[in-house]
């Protein structure tokens, strides 16, 4: 190469080379000299790209991606380095060999300290290339193995022998619910009973802060009991934290799926963070596919699912209403419609498998309300809240028309009733407009003594009648009136507007 | 974007019919691709063109990333040390290809001329055809050829040091 002092101009080598090009080759080493004149540097670069040009040859002519296809079979075919079987592993002498994918081989080991079998996976080379990725490894590990819950195969140990990782966890025999799918779909009893032991599963993690990120049938196994234990939690968020990307894994993932994202949530797909509810999102897929024994997303091919993922509706006929209402609360598009926690989905799922159809029942703040019926609800709250306080000044002289202690009774009862009622009114009505979220819980916390004051106060009135009827009739008949009013109001007029804002279910919608 | 899929379809639809044996592996790797593609550059494609010319990108880097991990792996799992000479065949193709090499020489061409080494992505890991490239940075067929030309031997002599 040459250096960048005697570097030719770029622009100018190419001028040449093209009209070196148009002449004939014996006479071009003539042509040269004539073109690039005393700049050698020049010449010679000219002369060496003419040496390296062949006419309409095939370098670099055919596109990469014909070649790529080698490339991902040699990921594949990737060298597994002799069997262990047999063999001691530090404490561990290797049985059998259980399975290989993506993550490496994994074998059926016995830990020879306590006489137990367990599942050692060896971790493949690349996933435990350089320190950083070890550390990451080993802190992924960590959160992994403190799950602990009977649904969740247990992380006993990251270990590493001669440079070499492997994870140990608990040993489960038993069938994956993929070998349990290609006898066909499962019965919908069946299909809720699984899908409580995993949600419930799930729960255990997500609120360890562990997301699996990877459920699919391939990771759930059926235990000899009728229970259900899911396999690798945590490994998907290993193999990222360990340098590779999600698809990376993926792409090698146990053969036979090969690079199909078909339980991925859309935002898993486009890359963007994801949080529990993509478990909820793949768990979603996996009942679908158990109850109806097609995959609710699939298309012809990888590309043509990942667009059915990220924008057909799911595909789900014949379920049974209340499962196909869960099924497509847990696949929605945008992670906000779905289930607000894993626990809520468990609970759906427990409803559902004790005969409880209504779903909607145990989805605790359901629907967002309908704008106008909230309004109505708002409104009614700001004008009690407004004749409460309007009421304090003629009490006021009903105080003085009572006279002495009863008079202070009235006045200072009443005035405690419609500040906290007014206050504890107004307060919802805040929550309802800035932490719409929030409003349910706190209509809970204030509505015993919201009630407290209201009866209060409508008494308060009836006493200010009482005192205020011998001498000022009019003032008698306004408190009597406003009395009644408020009975009214909260009687009927309030419980009218609250189902309307809170408890109208507009959600989940009636579907096909 | 729904456009960027159906654009995603026909992208596998022509890789396969290159190559109907690896057909498979095509479509998982213009999945791949595509995957990749959303990360890079989540909403900005603006039109065929320039999904092509961002496909290209994502491709290089995704062969790139391949012939690497399996160069790493040759070397992790026997023990061997082995060089970047893990050449690709190219099918039909007498010559062959070390995609990790030909990377890093495309990097010193882009520092030479960028343009020509764009011309290299799109047609090599991009697939465009000479008109396709022409488009995609708003010069003449002719001139995609000419420079085409150059970089070839260029890279081609660099390619030889290694």
């Amino acid at each position: 190469m040459t250096t960048a002092s005697n570097r030719p101009d770029w622009e100018r080598v190419n001028e040449a080379f093209h009209r070196a090009l148009a002449v004939d080759p014996p006479l071009r080493a003539a042509f040269l000299d004539h073109e690039c004149g005393t700049d050698a540097a020049l010449k010679r670069e000219v002369a060496s790209l003419l040496g390296w040009h062949v006419e309409d040859d095939d370098f670099i002519e055919a596109p990469a991606f014909a070649s790529a296809a080698d490339l991902l079979d040699a990921i594949l075919d990737e060298p597994r380095g002799p069997t262990l079987v047999g063999q001691h592993v530090g404490p561990y002498r290797i049985v059998s060999e259980l399975g290989a994918g993506g993550m490496g081989v994994v074998y059926l080991a016995e830990d020879t300290r306590l006489g137990r079998h367990v599942a050692l996976k060896a971790l493949a080379p690349r996933l435990t290339g350089d320190a950083g990725g070890r550390e990451r490894l080993r802190r992924e590990a960590r959160a992994a193995a403190a799950l602990s819950h009977p649904g969740i195969a247990t992380v006993y140990a990251l270990e590493e022998f001669d440079d070499q990782l492997y994870i140990a966890s608990e040993y489960v025999r038993g069938e994956t619910l993929r070998d349990r799918l290609s006898r066909g779909p499962v019965p919908p009893a069946m299909v809720l009973n699984l899908g409580v032991r995993i949600a419930r599963a799930l729960v255990a993690a997500h609120e360890g802060g562990v997301i699996h990120r990877d459920v699919k049938p391939e990771n759930v196994m059926l235990t000899a009991d009728g229970g259900i234990k899911m396999l690798d939690f945590g490994l998907a968020r290993m193999a990222v934290a360990a340098g590779l990307g999600a698809e990376d894994v993926r792409l090698t993932a146990d053969g036979a799926i090969l690079g199909t994202p078909a339980y991925m949530s859309p935002e898993q797909l486009r890359g963007a963070d994801v949080d529990f509810r993509t478990d909820i999102f793949s768990l979603g897929v996996l009942l679908c596919e158990l109850a109806t024994g097609t995959h609710p997303f699939a298309g012809a091919d990888a590309a043509s699912t990942i667009a059915r993922i990220l924008e057909t509706a799911p595909r789900a006929a014949s379920l049974p209403p209340g499962l196909s209402r869960v099924i497509h609360i847990c696949l929605e598009k945008n992670r906000d419609e779905r289930y607000r926690s894993t626990r809520e989905l468990a609970a759906a799922l427990e409803a559902l498998s004790r005969g409880v159809e209504r779903v909607e029942d145990v989805r605790t703040p359901a629907a967002p309300p309908s704008p106008q019926a909230l309004w109505w609800w708002q409104f009614h709250q700001a004008a009690v809240s407004v004749v409460y306080a309007a009421m304090l000044y003629p009490l006021w002289f009903a105080r003085s028309l009572a006279g002495g202690v009863a008079g202070h009774a009235i006045f200072f009862s009443g005035l405690i009733g419609a500040s906290a009622a007014a206050t504890l009114r107004l307060h919802l009505s805040f929550t309802s407009r800035v932490y719409p979220d929030d409003v349910a819980d706190q209509r809970t916390r204030a509505a015993f003594w919201i009630r407290l004051s209201d009866a209060l106060f409508v008494l308060v009135m009836l006493a200010a009648a009482a005192a205020s009827a011998g001498t000022h009739a009019s003032l008698a008949t306004l408190f009597v009136v406003v009395g009644v009013a408020m009975l009214v109001a909260f009687t009927m007029i309030e419980p009218a507007t609250t189902r309307a804002a809170f408890e109208r279910r507009t959600w989940p919608p009636d579907l096909p | 974007m729904p456009e960027v899929y159906a654009e995603l379809r026909r992208l596998a639809a022509r890789y396969i019919g290159r190559e109907r044996a690896k057909s498979i592996q095509a479509t998982e790797l213009v999945h791949e691709a595509y995957l990749r593609l959303l990360k890079d550059q989540p909403s900005r494609v603006q039109n065929r063109t320039h999904f092509l010319a961002i496909a290209a990108i994502s491709m290089r880097r995704l062969l790139v990333e391949r012939a690497r991990a399996r160069a790493a792996l040759k070397r992790g799992g026997d023990g061997i040390r082995v060089t970047y000479d893990e050449r690709l065949a190219v099918p039909g193709a007498t010559s062959s290809v070390d995609v990790v090499a030909l990377d890093r020489a495309l990097d010193q061409l882009t520092a030479l001329d960028p343009q020509q080494a764009r011309i290299v992505e799109l047609r090599f890991f991009g697939g465009l055809t000479v008109e396709e490239t022409a488009d995609a940075i708003g010069v003449s067929p002719a001139t995609v050829k000419r420079r085409w030309s150059v970089a070839k031997a260029w890279l081609k002599r660099e390619l030889s040091h290694v």
